[in-house]
């Protein structure tokens, strides 16, 4: 009888047992969660590239010399914290460039390749230098040397074809582009440039191809327009010649007009503000090599409250935030790329992704809706459509 | 050089090290015949320029001066006229600057006759030519300014008369450029073309400011203002015919102008280096109206399509294909362009191909000039540097205000070299340099350079070369054509080499020089034969011609042999 009651009672109790257990789990989940961020819908929630910066030095509205004190001292933050670190010292170096200050430049590039004979961004900056400095030759060897890393970085292979290019020697500049493409993934400025090394050539033929794929790849280069004109011309394409320069020269007036309205807009303030994100942005990459996760997102965001939207910082400060684990303000930050570029589908199948991710469901059926209806004939959005149809 | 190394570290490590002892700014240092002595001094000009600066920064001041050699005495001696700049807001000089006539004294000394010339202009100096506008025989000067522009007629006895009451030379009140004279329409009288820079006004914009520091602001902070045709009516007055011309069609900054017969059709062009902005090639269509053809004729924009704060320009065949080119300079963290002519009325650049380009990526360059400073027989290039911003140290170390000037040789009509180093102590002056003009100044067969130093005394810089080859003057005076021979083209022969010059009135920066054409003959003994095709259709040929002399050539007669010219 006991046992019957007592069995009678454990059945009349377990449910809510079970019930009373679910809800501790919810809170606790929900404590945890809160704990590391909060609900994206939430009325409390402070956006994280809204919330206040706690440092009393950092001040968005700073004048000049402050701001370019602000980035000074960050640069010595940083090679404080990370001495004979390449990466820090490429923050300086940069700044440096961007100041005009070339020698600066020069030295911190070269400290850095001297720490790390390897180190591309140091080699980079160092042939960037040379060639500015009319000393291509030294370009080319800095460029061969990176290339010979095989990082693939297409600035690269650009820079050391513009140099050969500039050294008057347009037919290495042409195999050195093939090659390239060959085996790299082609840009729209690879073609370009090689467009201008045939014209150089004075082959106007494979110019005229040259540009025509540029042209595949981004309708609207002006490079491209311009070089397909003159090389049209040279063929005696005149009629076509004309279409093309009647296209670049509207381009090149708006062009103009946007140089003009740059040129008056221009506000010394703003510029200091720009170098200081800048060092921000780099110090955040620097930090993100050393392992300092934790400071490249304290950068990254001060990066972007000097200069918000920037959409390559953006991206930066979501990779870091999703390798701390932080994951809702990573969707945040992919919210935000999303509503920059609202016809890119990359960035909503992204953002899906991490709603699907964290498990809400209708914030990432929202989103891959938005992908399918951005690209439907896209195959990564017929699967997720399949997909939606199911979940519904 | 750098030495490739097998072991990447080691390589990394020596370029590394290699490139922290490199200035920012370094001129050429490969070898060269050419040879320049600075001969400042002892010219005793005290012309000093003054751009009307008194730390208001408006950019009409950093834009000042272009100047003019020319023989304006008829004396076989070139003189030089240098622009001065004026007063501005903001500014008071106890001596109002004025422009400076030097005449030439023959050896190697000037004296000022500003006063006695009547040329002393005391408007604000931006641009000057030089041509025979009413066919008397003496070169009249016409002043670009900022203000009226003003026509200077040459007396022939060793003054000038202000030609004051013809308000179409004035052409208003603007921002000037560059201006040349040429004969529109084949009529046999010179006709202007001024070319303007902006529209301007003190109180237009706030002082532009850059680091904390105020700087010159840049033009594309101000509207464009579009050039003036003027069209000499053969009774010594002018009319301004812009707008029937078509010459309104294209505003844009310009500076530099040159004229010349860029699709040798026989009429004259006009060629504009606009700053910021596309270039403007003003084809001619005989009869005096003008379309821009320069972006069909490639010359608009340089190889990247990409524009150009263009400063000065110079035409001269370079390549020895007897075809004109061009060659301009530009600002700063830009190359100069070579523009190749390969017929038909259209251009490339090859400025890469040609080095053209070398070591001009840091200096803004200003005047310009081909010539052939070595006598083998093709163009060399001079270039004048100088920053606009007068406190550039404080927040760029790429450049200064005052730096070096350059020479690139051209070796072989093949390839320039900057040979700057090597060329003596007159290319080792440090300035801020603006208009050039190139001319013998001592009858020696040498090319010499007159540089304007923006705030400074000019440069005068004595051609000093060294293994040297021959060569040739030749005076031309026009008899059915405009007496200056503006726009007449020749041809010289040496044996298997073929050169070719056109007469202009007004190039480079702003500047006028080389009425008198030079040719370098390299080893040629004698000239076997000179075709001058004179402007307006008629062509002559003159053969078997001594070499180191000047041939006064007038349009239908014998040449002269009117020298030494010393």
């Amino acid at each position: 009888m006991q046992a019957s009651r007592a069995s009678s009672g454990n059945r009349r109790v377990t449910p809510l047992r079970v019930l009373l257990v679910l809800l501790v789990v919810i809170l606790a989940s929900w404590l945890i969660i809160r704990h590391e961020n909060v609900p994206v819908d939430s009325s409390e929630y402070i956006s994280l590239l809204d919330r206040p910066i706690d440092e009393p030095e950092f001040a968005p509205k700073a004048t000049v010399d402050e701001l370019l004190l602000l980035a000074e001292r960050e640069i010595q933050r940083l090679l404080d914290r990370f001495p004979n670190s390449p990466p820090a010292l490429n923050v300086k170096a940069r700044r440096d460039f961007l100041l005009s200050d070339t020698k600066g430049a020069e030295a911190a590039w070269s400290e850095a390749v001297r720490l790390d004979p390897l180190y591309a961004e140091g080699l980079y900056g160092l042939a960037l230098l040379a060639f500015e400095k009319n000393r291509y030759t030294d370009a080319i060897a800095l460029c061969e040397d990176i290339v010979r890393l095989s990082l693939g970085d297409p600035r690269v292979v650009l820079l050391l074809a513009d140099s050969l290019l500039h050294n008057g020697q347009a037919k290495e500049a042409i195999l050195t582009l093939e090659h390239h493409m060959l085996n790299e993934q082609t840009t729209v400025q690879a073609w370009e440039l090689l467009g201008s090394a045939h014209l150089q050539e004075q082959d106007f033929a494979k110019a005229a191809n040259c540009y025509e794929r540029a042209l595949s790849y981004a309708p609207k280069s002006r490079d491209a327009l311009y070089g397909m004109s003159q090389a049209l011309t040279q063929l005696g394409e005149s009629k076509r010649a004309a279409e093309y320069t009647q296209q670049f020269a509207g381009l090149a007036k708006s062009r103009a007009d946007e140089s003009s309205d740059g040129a008056k807009a221009f506000v010394d303030r703003n510029y200091a503000a720009h170098v200081a994100a800048l060092v921000y942005f780099d110090g955040a990459r620097a930090a993100k090599q050393e392992g300092d996760l934790e400071l490249a997102q304290s950068l990254l965001l001060r990066a972007l409250r000097l200069e918000s939207d920037v959409i390559e910082w953006l991206d930066e400060l979501q990779s870091v935030l999703q390798a701390q684990g932080r994951k809702l303000d990573a969707v945040e930050v992919g919210r935000r790329l999303a509503y920059l570029a609202p016809t890119n589908v990359e960035r909503w199948l992204n953002l899906g992704g991490m709603y699907a991710n964290l498990e809400m469901q209708k914030q990432a059926i929202e989103a891959y809706q938005k992908a399918v209806e951005l690209s439907p004939d896209d195959d990564r959005c017929r699967r997720i459509q399949a997909t939606l149809k199911g979940m519904r | 050089m750098i030495l490739r190394c097998r072991v990447l570290s080691q390589c990394f490590i020596a370029v590394a090290e290699l490139l922290v002892c490199v200035s920012p700014f370094a001129v050429g240092d490969e070898p060269t015949s050419i040879r320049f002595r600075d001969f400042t001094q002892a010219s005793q000009i005290d012309f000093k320029h003054s751009d009307g600066s008194g730390g208001n920064h408006y950019l009409i001041e950093a834009i000042a001066s272009g100047l003019a050699s020319f023989d304006y005495d008829l004396d076989g001696r070139v003189d030089i006229y240098f622009l001065n700049g004026a007063e501005l807001k903001g500014t008071l000089y106890a001596t109002p600057p004025l422009n400076a006539l030097y005449r030439n004294q023959g050896d190697w000394s000037f004296v000022d006759v500003t006063r006695e010339s009547g040329l002393g202009d005391a408007g604000f100096g931006l641009g000057v030519t030089v041509g025979d506008y009413n066919n008397d025989g003496f070169g009249d000067v016409y002043v670009s300014n900022y203000g009226p522009n003003v026509m200077y007629q040459n007396n022939g006895d060793g003054t000038f008369s202000m030609v004051s009451d013809q308000p179409a030379l004035a052409r208003g009140s603007k921002v000037g450029g560059g201006v040349t004279m040429l004969d529109i329409e084949g009529d046999g009288d010179l006709d202007i073309f001024a070319a303007n820079y902006i529209q301007f006004d003190f109180d237009m914009r706030p002082p532009s400011v850059f680091r904390n520091q105020i700087v010159y602001g840049g033009p594309l902070l101000y509207p464009p203002e579009a050039g003036d045709l003027l069209l000499n009516q053969g009774d010594g007055t002018f009319s301004n015919i812009s707008q029937e011309a078509g010459i309104l069609a294209d505003d844009q900054r310009g500076m530099g102008t040159i004229c010349f017969d860029f699709d040798q059709d026989g009429d004259t062009d006009i060629f504009v280096a606009n700053d910021s902005s596309k270039n403007t090639l003003w084809q001619n269509d005989g009869r005096g109206h003008f379309v821009d053809s320069a972006i069909v004729a490639g010359v608009a924009y340089d190889h990247r399509g990409d524009p150009k704060g263009n400063m000065g320009v110079d035409v001269a065949d370079c390549v020895g294909d007897l075809k004109p080119d061009l060659f301009l300079t530009a600002y700063t963290k830009q190359l100069t362009t070579l523009y190749e002519n390969l017929g038909g009325g259209f251009f490339m650049d090859t400025t890469l191909r040609r080095n053209a380009g070398a070591n001009t990526f840091y200096p803004v360059n200003w005047g310009t000039g081909f010539a052939d400073f070595d006598n083998d027989a093709d163009k060399d290039l001079f270039i004048a540097n100088g920053h606009i911003q007068d406190n550039m140290d404080e927040f760029d170390d790429t450049i200064s205000y005052k730096i070096l000037n350059q020479v690139l040789e051209n070796r072989q009509r093949k390839k320039f070299v900057d040979v700057s180093k090597n060329c003596g102590d007159g290319l080792q002056i440090k300035q801020s340099s603006r208009g050039i003009a190139i001319d013998d100044l001592d009858g020696d067969g040498r090319l010499d350079v007159i540089v304007l130093n923006s705030r400074e005394q000019p440069s005068i810089l004595r051609n000093e070369s060294k293994s040297m080859g021959s060569w040739v003057y030749l005076d031309l005076v026009g008899i059915l054509c405009n007496r200056s021979a503006v726009g007449s083209r020749v041809v010289i022969v040496t044996g298997s080499r073929s050169q070719s010059l056109e007469v202009h009135s007004g190039r480079g920066y702003q500047s006028h020089f080389g009425s008198r054409l030079h040719f370098g003959l390299g080893d040629a003994a004698r000239i076997d034969r000179i075709d001058i095709h004179w402007h307006g259709g008629s062509t002559e040929t003159h053969r078997d011609l001594e070499v180191n002399a000047l041939f006064l050539i007038k349009q239908g007669s014998q040449p002269l042999r009117n020298g030494p010219i010393k």
